[in-house]
């Protein structure tokens, strides 16, 4: 949380995600030059960067897509989404050195446009087998550049919410597109059994994940739902106990979406949606006092739900009681930045 | 994230789910259909010995290579220039040999059953716009 925008917001633990990224996508060119240069001893500079750099894209793409699933389905996934960002903005360049490299060695030699060529070099548009399959990857490029684009906090705050997450949830769009692109292009130029199977594979992995993810997250609720009695308007969800000290339980109360927070031997309740893009609060912690957004780090008190100043976003509020070590939450919910007691823990 | 969007995440998966499998099956059903080559860009590293006969153009040398007590015999393609098609694939009296690189030389094994019928066809044809690149005639 920013008060101006900044070109990069790195802090320590960013910059040694990125180092690592940086690191293992060093390793990752230098395995394949070496492969490539060992079974393709005629491979071009060029043929190679275009492999390479399509090759790297896609399986960042992949990481990129399991990490939401994973964070919903084991916390220690957390710190990936917190570099997603950074991911996603390298993976959109490195799939851009792939588009450029491509357009220039495939379609910058006839007399046509070379953006036109990708269009009309290929024209079986109405064949499977045959389908241009660089239209593909050139509309996924436009989708990646898009969310690359739009990921500045300065989109993040400016666009709203529903506009910005309709932009990105496109995302799946593109992946779906690239798939077919991958595909289409190895029945039409390489046919290599070892791509056929990776593709197989890591589609099989992104599509598993989000719907195991899914069905988990879904039957959780309707367990928690189904298992929790209203008693003066109170609902008991857990025992205080079982949430780790600066964290929280998200529960699904009577429509409501709210995360029970545990600090300083207290408890609160606040709305877990995020005012800035509806990031899942109750997925976050507790830093320096305030509950901090897992997705862009916006701010919170935990005992008001208003952001410290000079920010002014705020949640609402619910009422909290902790009985015989267990956790009682009403869901009515207060205007926000109501401010509410907190309960003491035990 | 909220209840809608997350419904919405739920919904877009659950339709992959289904229709990335079905697209990725027909893929390899219509990979089948045309025939599998699984080495289509891997050359026959070795020259054979001798020469038996060559073409050229302005963009290649073609030549047919063989070796004494073997019947199969070798072609190979030196690239004497970067072609101006986007993609180059090699075919060998109809028969799909494989692709070719921007440049270099490139060698396809010539199995006797493509050597029955003369005269020899090579063509380099462009896979993208489905057109005939170059033609080249071996006769004896």
């Amino acid at each position: 949380m920013s008060v101006n925008y900044t070109t990069v917001q790195w802090n320590r633990q960013k910059r040694r995600y990125d180092w690592i990224m940086v690191g293992l996508i060093g390793l990752y060119l230098l395995a394949f030059a070496v492969l490539q240069l060992i079974f393709y001893p005629n491979v071009t500079p060029e043929t190679l960067i275009i492999r390479a750099t399509g090759t790297l894209a896609f399986l960042m793409l992949h990481v990129i897509l399991s990490i939401g699933p994973l964070t919903r389905m084991d916390a220690r996934f957390m710190p990936l989404l917190y570099n997603r960002r950074h991911l996603g903005v390298t993976m959109f360049l490195i799939a851009l050195t792939h588009g450029i490299f491509n357009t220039v060695q495939f379609h910058a030699l006839s007399n046509t446009d070379p953006l036109l060529s990708i269009f009309l070099s290929n024209t079986n548009y109405d064949s499977f087998a045959l389908f241009p399959f660089q239209v593909l990857g050139f509309f996924a490029l436009l989708i990646l550049f898009l969310m690359a684009a739009t990921s500045h906090d300065f989109w993040l705050k400016n666009l709203h919410p529903k506009v910005w997450k309709s932009l990105h949830i496109m995302v799946y769009l593109a992946y779906a597109l690239l798939v077919f692109h991958v595909m289409l292009g190895v029945i039409q130029l390489e046919q290599s059994p070892v791509w056929i199977g990776a593709t197989g594979l890591g589609m099989l992995t992104i599509v598993g994940l989000h719907v195991t993810a899914g069905i988990l997250e879904k039957r959780r609720l309707q367990e928690q739902s189904s298992k929790n009695k209203a008693l003066e308007g109170f609902y008991e969800v857990c025992l205080a106990d079982e949430i780790p000290e600066n964290r929280a339980k998200i529960v699904f109360l009577e429509g409501e979406n709210i995360a029970i927070f545990k600090y300083d031997g207290k408890v609160s309740a606040v709305s877990n949606i995020c005012r800035h893009q509806h990031g899942p609060l109750g997925e976050g912690k507790i830093v320096d006092g305030c509950i901090t957004c897992p997705w862009h780090g916006y701010q919170y008190y935990p005992g008001n739900g208003q952001s410290p100043p000079p920010f002014t976003e705020k949640l609402e509020t619910y009422d909290v009681k902790v009985v015989g070590g267990k956790i009682w939450v009403n869901p009515k919910a207060y205007p926000e930045g109501t401010e509410r007691e907190p309960a003491l823990a035990h | 994230m909220v209840p809608e969007l997350r419904k919405r995440h739920r919904l877009v998966w659950q339709v992959w789910a289904f229709l990335l499998p079905v697209g990725f099956v027909l893929a390899i059903l219509v990979l089948l259909k045309k025939g599998w080559q699984p080495n289509l860009i891997e050359n026959t590293p070795i020259a054979l010995p001798n020469l038996e006969q060559t073409q050229e153009n302005e963009w290649l040398v073609a030549s047919i290579r063989t070796q004494p007590a073997l019947s199969d015999k070798q072609l190979e393609i030196k690239l004497k220039k970067p072609l101006n098609i986007p993609s180059a694939q090699v075919f060998w009296q109809n028969a799909f040999l494989g692709s070719l690189g921007a440049k270099g030389t490139q060698r396809f094994g010539l199995d006797s059953a493509l050597l029955v019928k003369q005269p020899f066809l090579l063509e380099i044809r462009n896979p993208i716009d489905q057109t005939v690149f170059q033609k080249i005639m071996f006769k004896k």
